[in-house]
This record gives structure tokens, C-alpha cells and sequence, in this order.
């Protein structure tokens, strides 16, 4: 089965086409946020996403991501973060945060309109989103070129409050306007 | 890139410092992911990884190289690699505060292939210590040419640890 046909909505409980189950595909264009609101985080323990083509048309800016709990925006000084970051240009350095209002995926990724061609790519896993018990953590590995340079990204992310994350914002840092695809699976336990 | 996830197995254990998941590697699939889901420590640490042959013993050896990234929140990042190793070593943190833990995910390449090496690559949350977040980004290879069946946790001390295991298609 592909990765992005979905199960819910599909199989009418008669067969079970696979344990990636997507949730939801976003193709947005001209925003700054993006927002996962029905992620089923009772459903799931590990999320994950995927981001395909991710342009600022905007200018400069950068991919990152804040969780709603209970249906209220977390958007104070919380996030924690660390990334690894390298270029096709031999520059390889880190970066981090103890306390930051979101969490980066791609750090000061060059916008459009310096190269048309700029855009970011990648994978985000997601877990303990919905077990209100737990912190929720992040691990992403992102891909894409900044200023004609390949670039990646390791990141590591915590929302270090232990409550039921029911909501995912893809947030543009600087407010770009911004297009590509975003999509979200559930990785099911059996 | 993979088409999906295929479940195959779940594993779980109380009260244990060993968690071995047996028999979970075949020739349906060559690369299989596991993500560890659950964790409830009694001791602040890392998980550690071994392989099982297809006789059901835990390897020992010192056949595994490996190297580490910990991604740190709160200071420069640390470095953990070996050759020769009994182990693969630190594929994620864990803390003794229930709420701190994170999650991972792992990947096993060509462990059912005996003609071939098994490489292992991962990335996990972690945990948040007390200054902070430690995430992880790993690879690991077990240089023996022989069939993989299994894997086993090691190195900690745990009330809760689940696992679940799949193939990818």
C-alpha cells in the first residue's frame, strides 16, 4: 500500500491495509501557520510527518513547530531544543535551546527570493503526544538548500509539560508567506 | 522509499533490566524499524542494544562498532563511538522521573541476510535530564556475517519497557 493512502475513511473496519496510518495532508500556500487539529492522539503514541517542497516565498525564514494542549496554543518561553546542523560547504556546527517559543525544524533556511529553488524536505516523528502523563519530544531530519548550499538538520524537541498535546502547528518563525505539503500518520501499536 | 510500516511484533517487560525481543527478524522483510514507546525507569541512564542469532543467544561478542550524537539542550553536544564493542551503546537516554521520557526510533538493515553485516541507525527524544533535553542520533553495524533473529535491551533498570517491532515494505 502507498504511504499516503489513508486507512480511517477507507477500510470500513473489513481489512487492514498497514500500521502508517495517515491522519491528514495539508497543501497550503501564502501562509505562516499551519495547523493539525484533529491528530487522534489517543489513537497513537508516535506521530509522524512528513514536509515535502516547504517554500518561504516570502524571504528568510524558518520551519518550526508549537503544540496545542488541550486546544489552547503553547506559545510561551517553554520549548526546548538541540540541533545538529551541516552544509555541502563543509560547515558543520550545533545549536540549542533551554527555553524558546518553539521548536526549530530548520534553521535560517534562505528564502526564494534569493533562489527559486530553495525548499525544505524532510521527516518528523512525533511521541507521547497524547499521554497527558508525558512530556512530548520531537526528532526530526531535514533536508534543503539555503543560499545554493545542501543543507541538513538533526533536531531534537521537548514540550517539557507533562499534558494531552491534541494539536500540531507548523509555524513560520519571521511569518513568511510560505507553500509545500505537510502530511501526518499515526503509527499504530497492533 | 518505504511504502509502509507492517507490525509485527510487541514486546514488554516489569520490573527488568533486560528486555530481549526474540524471533521478530525473517526473510520477509530487509529492514524492520522499532520504536521504543514506553519507558518508566528506576535509574537515570542509557538503553543499550544487542543482537540475538538465530539460535537464540544474545551476542556478546566484541563485533559492533558504533557512533553517537547526543543532542543536547544545555551544553555542547557529546560524542559516543567504539569499535570492537560487546555493545551498541546509548541508543537513548532514560530518566527516573516518569513524565521526562521520550521516544525513539530504530532501524535494522539485512539482519536476516547471513552473508550480510547488520547495520543499525536510530534516533530517539530521549529524555529530559535535570538541565535539560538529551535527544540521540545513532548508527551501529554488528560485523559478523550471520542471521539476526532478535535484539536485546540492556544496561538499565526499568519498571515499564515497550517495544514494538515492524517490517518495511
Amino acid at each position: 500500500m502507498p504511504i499516503g493512502q489513508a486507512k480511517f475513511g477507507l477500510l470500513g473496519g473489513v481489512a487492514d491495509l498497514g500500521k502508517l496510518e495517515k491522519i491528514e495532508t495539508q497543501t497550503f500556500s501564502g501562509v505562516s501557520t499551519v495547523d493539525f487539529t484533529s491528530i487522534d492522539e489517543s489513537t497513537y503514541n508516535v506521530h509522524f510527518m512528513t514536509l515535502n517542497n516547504i517554500q518561504h516565498t516570502g524571504g528568510l525564514d524558518t520551519t518550526a513547530v508549537q503544540f496545542y494542549e488541550s486546544g489552547v496554543l503553547e506559545t510561551a518561553s517553554v520549548y526546548q531544543y538541540a540541533y545538529q546542523t551541516g552544509t555541502s560547504g563543509g560547515l558543520f556546527q550545533e545549536g540549542r535551546s533551554t527555553g524558546d517559543d518553539i521548536i526549530y525544524w530548520s534553521y535560517n533556511n534562505n528564502g526564494t527570493t534569493q533562489d527559486a529553488r530553495d525548499s525544505e524536505n524532510g521527516y518528523i516523528y512525533f511521541y507521547n503526544l497524547g499521554d497527558s502523563s508525558k512530556y512530548s519530544f520531537t526528532t526530526a531530519q531535514m533536508c534543503f538548500t539555503d543560499f545554493g548550499l545542501l543543507r541538513m538538520d538533526f533536531v531534537s524537541g521537548v514540550l517539557p509539560q507533562a499534558s494531552t498535546v491534541d494539536g500540531i502547528r507548523l509555524k513560520m518563525n519571521i511569518g513568511q508567506n510560505t507553500s509545500g505539503t505537510a502530511s501526518l500518520y499515526g503509527i499504530a501499536e497492533s | 522509499m518505504a511504502g509502509n510500516l507492517e507490525f509485527i511484533k510487541s514486546a514488554s517487560g516489569t520490573s527488568v533490566s533486560t528486555l530481549e525481543v526474540t524471533d521478530c527478524f525473517s526473510d520477509k522483510y530487509d529492514v524492520y524499524a522499532f520504536a521504543i514507546t514506553k519507558v518508566d525507569a528506576t535509574s537515570d541512564g542509557n538503553i543499550d542494544l544487542r543482537f540475538i542469532d538465530s539460535g537464540g543467544s544474545v551476542i556478546s561478542d566484541a563485533e559492533y562498532d558504533y557512533a553517537l550524537l547526543s543532542l543536547i539542550s544545555y551544553a555542547g553536544f557529546g560524542e559516543t563511538k567504539g569499535t570492537n564493542g560487546t555493545k551498541i551503546e546509548n541508543i537513548m537516554r532514560v530518566d527516573t522521573d516518569t513524565e521526562k521520557n521520550g521516544g525513539s526510533i530504530h532501524y535494522i538493515f539485512n539482519p536476516y541476510d547471513s552473508s550480510s553485516y547488520t547495520f543499525y541507525l536510530g534516533q530517539s527524544g530521549g529524555a529530559v535530564a535535570s538541565s535539560g533535553l538529551i535527544g540521540t542520533k545513532a548508527i551501529g553495524v554488528h560485523k559478523s556475517a550471520e542471521q539476526i533473529t532478535g535484539f536485546q535491551f540492556l544496561a538499565g533498570s526499568y519498571d515499564t519497557l515497550t517495544v514494538n517491532v515492524y517490517g518495511v515494505k
